[in-house]
């Protein structure tokens, strides 16, 4: 219907009055929310009502929308050079046309704000005629010659001043002039430049701007011989213009880009003269679902509302036009909290100017949520009230990825003492632990015996080489040929192998043996474990016994179908009439049954030749009881490899169940390294170490390295007693592995450790000779640090008996008190320091140093507040 | 999940920059007003401002914390060409009961640099007491207190000059498996060149050089941000550009036995504006990056170790969210404890965070 736009202009005094010009000249009016019409506008993005046309000037060059406001007003610019005025009600007047001398394209116009009749036209160039024309609309025809400017030049562009004085032109492609019309013969100023193109002068009224190409000049009107900034850009600007509603954001509309480029223009003043920078944003303005169609790909137009805030009309494709504001900006950061906070700057406009307080007679519009692509169009009238009122909206895109923290369940796992307690433990049941995590760790504290963390690879003596160990270790196998049960059937030999390290393996896996096997089946019964006990049956040949334990489960079960199938299966199972057929279903059987323990039980069944691997490689039944099944029934050679084999993979995916396998060794710190690269769960790593990488390990570098993280961790969650609880833990470690203490005093002279004779000195037996000794240096003798409150050197006993009314209370308080009492502790600010206890009452009361004519506040230095960090946790 | 808290910071101007402490309890803005806030959560939970100050000439790009064991200290950078360093004293008490009043006091300004100083972050704590500034000419500048306590000597340790003008860096807080790296990212836009510098300290040289360039990212850096790494193999760089970039850093041992840096970019484009800020949580298991249109975006990682954008934030909505509440004169509300939260524009049930 409307045909191609080329531009949209508001109209400066009619806030709810647009233009749109083209092939016609439209006048639409923006529908406020209360009158919701049905579909009748004309322009599918934005809400209107469409008002008049004016069909005489077709496909104007330019279009100005002038500041009368008693009625909506355009000037119009034709190609052939004739000047129209519209005011899209009254019919044709010839007075209100104006057309040059010589026929050329009029490139430019500019109304004066300040008397709303006076319209600057600049034209192109021709050898015989002025270029600018100044014509007041209610004189008639411009004749004079003081309305004439530029002679044989060309006008690029034009505006007026701050003032509405001046009239600013850009000239011939090489000069921008400015002419004082204040004066008869308006004088003009010329400066030389290239940027000549889109002349605008920012609302502060002190900025001019200009462009060529793809260079945007700044200039300061109070001293124009030099430009201000230069500001490059990648691309060829179309449009330039101020936004009204700030003092200097100067938006520019590049050629073929879907991006409006924002320029945030400050200064700074400087000691000889300001300094102009500006801060960049890039905008698309268009919703996210179009953003990477085609159908939005430039825009061609830009329009700010002349009084909403940040409000503007933007034309896409010369077809859509699009009400955008610009969205307000948020700023987080990430604070290790549960919140995220959200900063917005509440903005410079808060009050509303008095002009816009006359208009603003809110005409709200909000675009119905769900109305397909208006999400932007808010076509309100801004008021304080609704700027306070910005919705905060969140899409989720992948709601299940923010569901699952892993940093909210660290610390919830950290709160609940995770990894302090053995898996046997009953707050360990109460953990918010995954099934995998629980299963890891219940191995691991099947495994970890007398200390250590030996892994089944050096319990089989794998690895060890052609030592005599190794043949010895080989040579105490004894194989046994076990008997298929009854009605099985099955040809293939099953040959079992048993040693004292192959029985020792099988325990580490958790399984037991001939008489304690039926308690142990009967334990994973009643943990409702049915399959897998059915599982372990099979294995021992017990079919009769997983006949049974799956009948009875198949009663408990809801759906019990495949549990009382299998038990049919079971009990008439001839493995040498069915072998084949279950083979060449084999792998269509495996999809459809879905209890990994069940299609084990199939898959030993209908073995082939000793061979496992349908077994071995079922993932779904947990390493430990396939490393068990592997110790029963497969040779030497295959045993080691299959468990080599399952070590790499376990590196490979970062399994920790691997660490079953490999103990506390290199690859056992592999795997753990490969575990935290792909989950980033440090905690676990880290407490898995502590817990069972005791031994020659400990020291190793990556394992020092994911403790001290954590425990960094948990220091700035303000977890402390956490902490150091761990610290204890580790510290009972090192002690054991003979590493020294880290807390050590030296003396201020010698410089030699003093703390070894202070800490060997625990007891006070003979409190005298201590008291000598310990009040000086050990190897210089010179006198230890006194206390600045009891002026007693450091090491003396403290004397408890003047106070001692205080001490009896300290009695209920627990011994624990008093080690740390009598230590010395030092502000680290001004070195003044001297018994904890004497130093803690001395700021109970004061705030500065208890030296005298020291003002340091060594207590406040912390800086946070006791209670507040209390709280933390 | 988690929530989301809006507050109103009453910047005059543009706000640059927003940090958290090493705890998560205290907050520090600065924007272009050249003014600098800093935020403590009372007892209700919500952030308020309990300082502000005019702290330079020109807008304030960025606000660095010090690790809390140095104290309470601050760096900011600014248009005006420098950086300043403010710690925080107390003030008498004005009667027994009260809190003693707190202020801030600038130890030091920094006045090396001969353009704008762009970016300003104190290095990790076990390297003392560190600061490095990047500026407009393209120079990095470590300074270093030697003395802990007199925060008003920083002198200029190392000084690395680069061709192209820089807007940010960040330093690696680990070294674990790689040398300390320190990134700096340039926000030139004429030259097609990488944007994306590493440098480290080495040893034998006594100094910092440049040992890496990112050479994918070639578009115009306003951010880059290290992830906090408790023990990974690899390092991880947000880098915010055109787009958002995720730069996989490992330290390899060739056969020679030189140690150098293997990097893998990762390329996301669905912000469809430049990016202007990233930042990671602690564990890097979510990378917050915002866009150019004020645009929030948060991303997790799928179980196939894919980053995936998991949620979108906007300023903007549909119409009035929650009814204002007139008893909020003070400068700073916090608009609302919680962020009724939208999907798809329609009023759903709040979320509590568990």
């Amino acid at each position: 219907m409307s045909g191609n736009v080329h531009g949209i202009s508001w109209f400066p005094n009619h806030p709810d009055k647009f233009v749109s010009w083209g092939q016609e000249i439209n006048l639409y009016e923006v529908r406020s929310k209360e009158e919701i019409q049905p579909k009748s506008s004309r322009l599918p993005y934005i809400p209107c009502n469409y008002l008049s046309n004016e069909l005489r000037y077709q496909y104007a060059r330019c279009v100005a929308a002038s500041y009368h406001s008693d009625q909506p007003i355009i000037a119009v610019g034709l190609a052939d050079g004739k000047i129209g005025i519209c005011n899209f009600r009254d019919t044709f007047d010839s007075s209100w046309e104006y057309t040059p001398s010589q026929q050329r394209m009029c490139t430019c116009l500019a109304w004066n704000e300040l008397d709303a009749n006076i319209l600057a036209i600049g034209h192109d160039k021709h050898r015989s005629d002025s270029c600018i024309t100044i014509w007041d609309i209610e004189r008639g025809v411009p004749k004079e010659t003081s309305n004439f400017f530029g002679l044989s030049e060309s006008a690029n562009s034009l505006c007026w001043d701050h003032n509405h004085r001046v009239l600013i032109a850009g000239m011939s492609q090489n000069l921008i002039k400015l002419f004082d019309l204040r004066q008869s013969n308006a004088t003009c100023q010329s400066i030389k430049t290239k940027a000549v193109q889109g002349l605008a002068v920012a609302p502060n009224g002190n900025y001019l701007c200009s462009y060529v190409d793809s260079m945007i000049m700044l200039w300061d009107l109070r001293a124009i011989e030099r430009p201000l900034r230069q500001i490059s850009s990648s691309r060829n600007h179309m449009q330039l213009a101020w936004c009204p509603t700030r003092t200097s954001l100067l938006s520019s509309l590049q050629r073929d880009s879907p991006y409006i480029t924002l320029y945030d223009i400050r200064s700074v003043d400087n000691e000889s003269r300001p300094e102009v920078y500006h801060v960049k944003r890039q905008i698309s303005p268009f919703p996210a679902k179009y953003q990477h169609s085609s159908k939005f790909a430039a825009l061609n137009w830009l329009s700010w509302h002349p009084r909403d805030f940040e409000r503007m009309l933007l034309l896409a494709d010369a077809l859509n036009i699009l009400d955008f504001r610009l969205p307000a900006s948020l700023h987080t950061a990430y604070s290790n909290r549960h919140k995220l906070p959200l900063l917005m700057q509440r903005p410079l406009y808060a009050a509303p100017s008095p002009a816009a307080a006359v208009a603003a007679t809110p005409v709200t519009h909000t675009a119905p949520p769900t109305s397909s692509c208006s999400t932007h169009s808010t076509g309100s009238s801004l008021t304080d009230y609704q700027l306070s009122q910005n919705s905060l909206s969140f899409d989720f895109l992948e709601r299940d990825l923010l569901e699952d923290d892993l940093l909210e369940e660290t610390r919830q796992r950290a709160l609940q003492d995770y990894g302090m307690h053995k898996p046997d433990n009953k707050r360990f049941a109460e953990l918010p632990l995954t099934p995998y995590l629980r299963n890891v760790w219940t191995t691991l504290g099947n495994v970890f015996c007398e200390e250590r963390l030996t892994g089944l690879k050096s319990t089989l003596g794998i690895n060890l080489g052609h030592t005599s160990e190794a043949l010895m270790a080989s040579s105490r196998i004894e194989s046994q040929l076990l008997q298929w049960p009854d009605g099985i059937n099955n040809s293939n030999k099953l040959v079992c192998y048993r040693s004292e390290q192959r029985d020792l393996a099988l325990q580490l896996c958790g399984w037991y043996f001939d008489q304690e096997l039926d308690r142990f089946i009967e334990q994973l019964y009643n943990n409702k474990e049915f399959s897998r006990a059915a599982m372990i049956c099979v294995f021992h040949l017990k079919v009769l016994a997983a006949c049974n334990i799956l009948s009875q489960a198949a009663d408990m079960m809801r759906d019990p179908s495949m549990y009382r199938i299998t038990a049919i299966a079971l009990s008439s199972f001839n493995a040498d009439r069915c072998s084949s057929t279950w083979r060449n279903q084999r792998s269509t059987a495996n999809m459809q049954i879905q209890d990994p323990h069940l299609r084990a039980i199939f898959s030993f069944l209908t073995m082939e030749k000793d061979n496992f691997d349908a077994v071995l490689k079922e993932e779904g039944v947990s390493l430990a009881d396939r490393v068990a099944f592997a110790c029963k029934y497969l040779s030497e050679t295959k045993l080691a490899d299959y468990v080599k084999q399952r070590i790499q993979r376990a590196i490979e995916y970062g399994d920790l169940n691997g660490l079953l396998l490999t103990g506390e060794s290199l690859d056992g710190i592999n795997i753990l390294q490969s575990y935290m690269d792909a989950n980033f769960d440090v905690q676990t790593v880290a407490l898995v170490a502590i817990n069972y990488f005791r031994n020659e390990h400990f020291t190793d570098n990556r394992i020092q390295y994911w403790i001290a993280s954590y425990l960094d961790y948990l220091n700035s969650w303000g977890l402390w007693e956490k902490r150091a609880e761990l610290d204890i833990k580790i510290e009972n470690i090192r002690a054991s592995a003979r590493t020294s203490r880290t807390v050590y005093l030296s003396c201020n002279f010698c410089g030699k450790s003093v703390s070894n004779a202070l800490l060997d000195e625990p007891r006070p037996r003979s409190t005298s000779t201590s008291t000598n000794r310990l009040s000086s240096c050990p190897s210089c003798r010179k006198p230890l640090p006194r206390c600045s409150l009891c002026l007693m050197h450091m090491g003396t006993m403290m004397n408890t008996s003047g106070n001692a009314g205080e001490a009896s209370t300290d009695q209920a308080g627990g011994w624990q008190l008093k080690p740390f009492a009598k230590w010395f502790s030092w502000c680290q600010t001004c070195r003044h320091g001297g018994h904890t206890e004497h130093i803690m009452q001395w700021f109970k009361q004061n705030s500065e140093c208890p030296v005298s004519s020291c003002n340091c506040r060594c207590f406040d230095m912390d800086g946070t507040k006791l209670n507040a960090l209390r709280d933390i946790s | 999940m988690f929530d989301v808290e809006p507050i109103i910071a009453d910047h005059k101007d543009v706000i640059h920059d927003v940090v958290f402490d090493y705890y998560g309890r205290r907050m520090a803005t600065c924007s272009s007003d050249q003014t600098v806030k800093i935020w403590d959560e009372d007892e209700h939970g919500r952030w308020q401002v309990t300082s502000s100050w005019k702290a330079h000439s020109g807008s304030i790009w960025r606000v660095s914390w010090a690790n809390p064991e140095f104290g309470q200290v601050i760096a900011t950078c600014s248009f005006d060409r420098t950086a300043s360093v403010w710690e925080e004293v107390m003030g008498d008490k004005v009667s027994t009961t009260s809190a003693p009043t707190r202020r801030w006091v600038r130890r030091t300004t920094l006045v090396d640099s001969r353009t704008s100083v762009t970016d300003v972050e104190f290095a990790p704590k076990y390297l003392g007491l560190l600061l490095a500034t990047a500026s407009a000419d393209g120079i990095i500048r470590i300074y270093e207190a030697p003395d802990i306590m007199n925060l008003s000597q920083w002198p200029v340790q190392h000084e690395i000059a680069n061709k192209l003008s820089l807007s940010c860096l960040s330093w690696n807080t680990s070294t674990y498996m790689v040398a300390q790296l320190l990134a700096a990212g340039s926000d030139e836009s004429a030259t097609p060149t990488g944007k994306v510098f590493l440098f480290a300290y080495i040893e034998n040289a006594r100094k910092c050089v440049k040992i890496e360039t990112v050479n994918d990212i070639t578009d115009p850096v306003t951010d880059v941000a290290f992830a906090p790494n408790a023990g990974r193999t690899f390092h991880m760089l947000a880098v915010a550009s055109k787009d958002l970039y995720i730069v996989k850093i490992r330290g390899v041992t060739d056969a020679t036995g030189n140690s150098k840096l293997e990097l893998e970019t990762l390329k996301f484009s669905e912000h469809n504006c430049p990016v202007w800020r990233v930042c990671w949580n602690m564990l890097a298991t979510m990378l917050i990056s915002t866009g150019d249109d004020g645009c929030v975006r948060i991303w997790r990682m799928n179980y196939t170790r894919q980053w995936k954008c998991a949620a979108v934030l906007k300023a903007e909505g549909s119409g009035p969210t929650y009814e204002p509440n007139p008893t909020t004169p003070t400068l700073a509300t916090t608009a609302s404890a919680t962020a009724k939260f939208y999907k798809k524009g329609t009023i759903g049930n709040q979320v509590p965070w568990h």
